[in-house]
């Protein structure tokens, strides 16, 4: 982003060939030049390092030995529990992400209504995000407990017959379950986004309309949604990143299990090198999924940057 | 000006240049130790022993770090990786055979003094040699028992505890219809030691990890009889509810709780018993057999590392923390079988019932194999039979999956 933003001036600099310029323009670059090679280093070195280890032979304990291609790709690939892994991410992002959007824009247009209390409701809907996301997770494996968890004590207190319920026992409501904390994470932040969103929406627009005689569904519908969609498009790709990455409700939850159907492919990397010490089978999962995340932090970059010629118009 | 700034600098220099000296005549070497807890009580344990060492070798200072298990294996990969390793780490003894065939152990044969071998309990020291070196020390030792309820026991009618799986399986059944909240037996099926919890059967029915032929004994015919074993429980539903969700600290949760009737587990559960248990009244007895008695038995180790500077000194820690009062001071804290002969003869093992099962046990045990890719075998095991508890897969298809797993890992090696 900041190269393609740089290159204006810069290019605008050369073609004046004024020397005061030209010189500025380096003195712009040396007192930059720290803070690239810093991200440089931080940034790229450890990307690096995983492109390096994901076509070696790593020993257990991280010595690179030969050269081995696409040797661990295609036995990465090639391992079914993979493949139904990337299965289970496809799952778990698209559900916990829209499920958020779901969740979040009705929450973000009701605490953007001006009522009493709605600085308590906001913090409230904020709280969770100050709380780590591992302990969210114990806390829910806790309170999902067949035989001492708040859930079923409560389930069983109104008369339904949920006594000793096993909830992480089945795959299929495990991952359920691990799919509602993940919404409950996110939506704070995605309910901030939306409300900076709202905010910008000049009160004069509604004005105008109701003096047309538009309903409430109405200016929602043509005024509102239109106007709040480049800031949907944000939360949802931004969401994307953070969701495929997550790693802490689903490892704390059930690890992956019963029999791999809630692994996702960050627990399954996780497992691969430091329960069974196959470090270059790890690099080469990271590899993947970092050509995934790629594509949507490109995306992202892209909406940035159509906002931000938007708004300079 | 400038005279005042150089004597200054002379000065400052000649101060720095005596606080170093001292310094380095003096040096201590510092053995870094590395322990994982079993308990609160493991870290200040060691850290007193650590005191007492360093008081009677002025020449040597241990430090000594403690870590959680669950984060252990994957600070040691890092750390040996980044070259920040410990001089002495503990481990799971099925770790180690990839750590030393990777060589990041140091052999401790020869660092041993004349004798000090001969002080274990041949059985325990024996499991962490490896290729005619020992790369570590048994520094806890476990054999498993069947834990009972007595109340529950006997309100359900059973005057002895079962001593074979048919009668263990009746017991489970009158138990489990004691009440909504009670249940028979407990069976395991998540997260670390499932694959252990279905060994008991598998070694009670005759089975073994490693068949005749050096391939996989998971599909045996005796595999699937144990398998089946265990199905029969879930079938009649005589376990707690949810095997494939219950984790080992569930079932010892539901026992502590008096909920559950039997549970198979270690000596570890004395002490959950002793702080969450108070007033449930139980026994420990042998695992109920099928056609051999048998039981699981599991070592940690602690060894020294290849990176170490200071082996004979991180040693010479070793040997005084596997003196015979040491020992037994920890043996008493954590619960564990003795590993020393000396510690064998002891009365708080031999007298004690909470204690006397695991010794009795002891040579009957038998051992998780020392495979570099063993981690990844009984995953694979672990998966399918998670898939076999849960009904989605027969126990021979199931069994014949993770055999399968476990005979292409051999053969990559």
């Amino acid at each position: 982003m900041s190269a393609i933003d740089s290159s204006t001036p810069i290019r605008t600099a050369t073609l004046r060939r004024s020397g005061a310029a030209q010189s500025n323009s380096l003195f712009a670059l040396i007192l930059v030049a720290p803070c690239l090679l810093l991200s440089v280093t931080v940034i790229g070195y450890p990307i690096f390092d995983v492109i390096r280890m994901s076509v070696f032979d790593v020993s257990r304990i991280g010595i690179v030995r030969e050269f081995a291609g696409f040797g661990n790709f295609i036995k990465t690939f090639s391992d079914p529990v993979f493949v139904q892994a990337c299965w289970q991410t496809l799952v778990w992002t698209v559900a916990v992400v829209g499920g958020t959007m779901l969740v979040s824009i009705p929450i973000a247009l009701i605490l953007n209504e001006d009522f009493y209390g709605r600085t308590i409701a906001r913090t409230i809907v904020l709280l969770p995000w100050a709380i780590s996301l591992a302990m969210t997770a114990v806390v829910w494996r806790y309170v999902v407990n067949g035989d001492f968890g708040t859930l079923n004590m409560t389930l069983s207190a109104l008369g339904l017959p949920f006594d000793g319920y096993p909830w992480l026992a089945d795959a299929r409501m495990a991952f359920i379950l691990e799919i509602l904390v993940g919404i409950l994470v996110s939506v704070p932040f995605t309910v901030t986004i939306l409300l900076g969103g709202l905010t910008s929406i000049p009160e004069t627009l509604y004005e105008a309309s109701a003096i047309d005689g538009a309903s409430p569904l109405h200016s929602l519908r043509y005024i509102t949604m239109p106007l709040l969609w480049p800031f949907m498009q944000i939360a949802i790709v931004l969401n994307v990143i953070y969701v495929f990455n997550s790693f802490p409700i689903i490892w704390i939850m059930t690890n992956g299990g019963p029999s791999n159907r809630t692994d996702i492919l960050i627990t399954y990397i996780y497992k691969q090198a430091f329960a069974f010490g196959k470090l270059g089978n790890a690099a080469a999962g990271s590899v993947v999924m970092f050509a995934m995340l790629l594509v949507f932090a490109v995306i992202y970059l892209y909406l940035t940057k159509a906002r931000g010629a938007q708004d300079d118009v | 000006m400038a005279k005042r700034l150089l004597g200054a600098l002379i000065f400052g220099s000649a101060v720095a240049m005596a606080a170093l000296q001292p310094t380095s005549t003096w040096a201590k070497d510092v053995v870094r130790v590395r322990v994982a807890e079993y308990s609160t009580k493991t870290g200040p344990f060691f850290q007193g022993l650590a005191e007492k060492f360093n008081a009677a070798n002025p020449d040597i200072e241990v430090k000594v770090e403690h870590l959680p298990w669950p984060e252990m294996q994957q600070q040691l990969v890092s750390d040996i990786s980044a070259g920040t390793a410990p001089d002495i780490s503990h481990m799971a003894t099925r770790w180690m055979a990839g750590f030393a065939k990777d060589g990041a152990l140091a052999p401790i044969e020869s660092l041993m003094s004349p004798g000090f071998a001969d002080t274990f309990v041949p059985t325990y020291l024996d499991l962490q040699k490896q290729d005619g070196h020992t790369w570590g020390l048994p520094i806890a030792a476990s054999a498993r028992g069947m834990f009972y309820n007595k109340k529950l026991l006997e309100k359900a009618g059973i005057t002895n505890p079962p001593k074979t799986w048919d009668e263990a399986f009746e017991a489970a059944k009158k138990i489990d219809a004691l009440g909504d909240d009670i249940y028979g037996m407990g069976m395991q099926g998540k997260d670390l030691d499932t694959e252990g919890y279905w060994f008991y059967s598998l070694w009670t029915h005759g089975g073994a990890i490693i068949g005749p032929d050096g391939k996989s004994g998971f599909a045996s015919p005796e595999a699937v009889a144990a398998t089946k074993n265990y199905l029969r429980f879930i079938e009649a539903k005589a376990t707690q509810p949810g095997v494939t969700g219950s984790s080992r600290e569930d079932l010892q949760n539901l026992f502590a709780a008096g909920k559950l009737g039997i549970v198979l587990s270690g000596p570890w559960l004395n002490a959950q018993m002793a702080e969450q248990g108070k007033d449930i009244d139980y026994g420990i007895s042998q695992i109920p057999i099928s056609t051999v008695s048998a039981t699981y038995g599991v070592t940690d180790t602690i060894s020294i590392l290849e990176t170490s500077k200071v082996k004979p000194q991180a040693m010479k820690f070793l040997e005084y923390i596997f003196s015979k009062e040491n020992r037994l001071e920890f043996g008493k804290l954590e619960g564990f079988v003795p590993v020393l002969k000396s510690e064998s003869t002891e009365p708080f093992f031999t007298d004690n019932p909470k204690m006397a099962v695991f010794l009795e046990m002891g040579p009957v045990a038998k051992f998780a194999p020392l495979f570099p890719r063993w981690e990844e075998m009984a995953d694979g095991l672990k998966s399918e039979l998670a898939k076999i508890y849960a009904g989605e897969a027969t126990p021979e298809a199931g069994l014949q999956a993770a055999a399968e797993k476990m005979n292409a890992l051999l053969a990559e090696k």
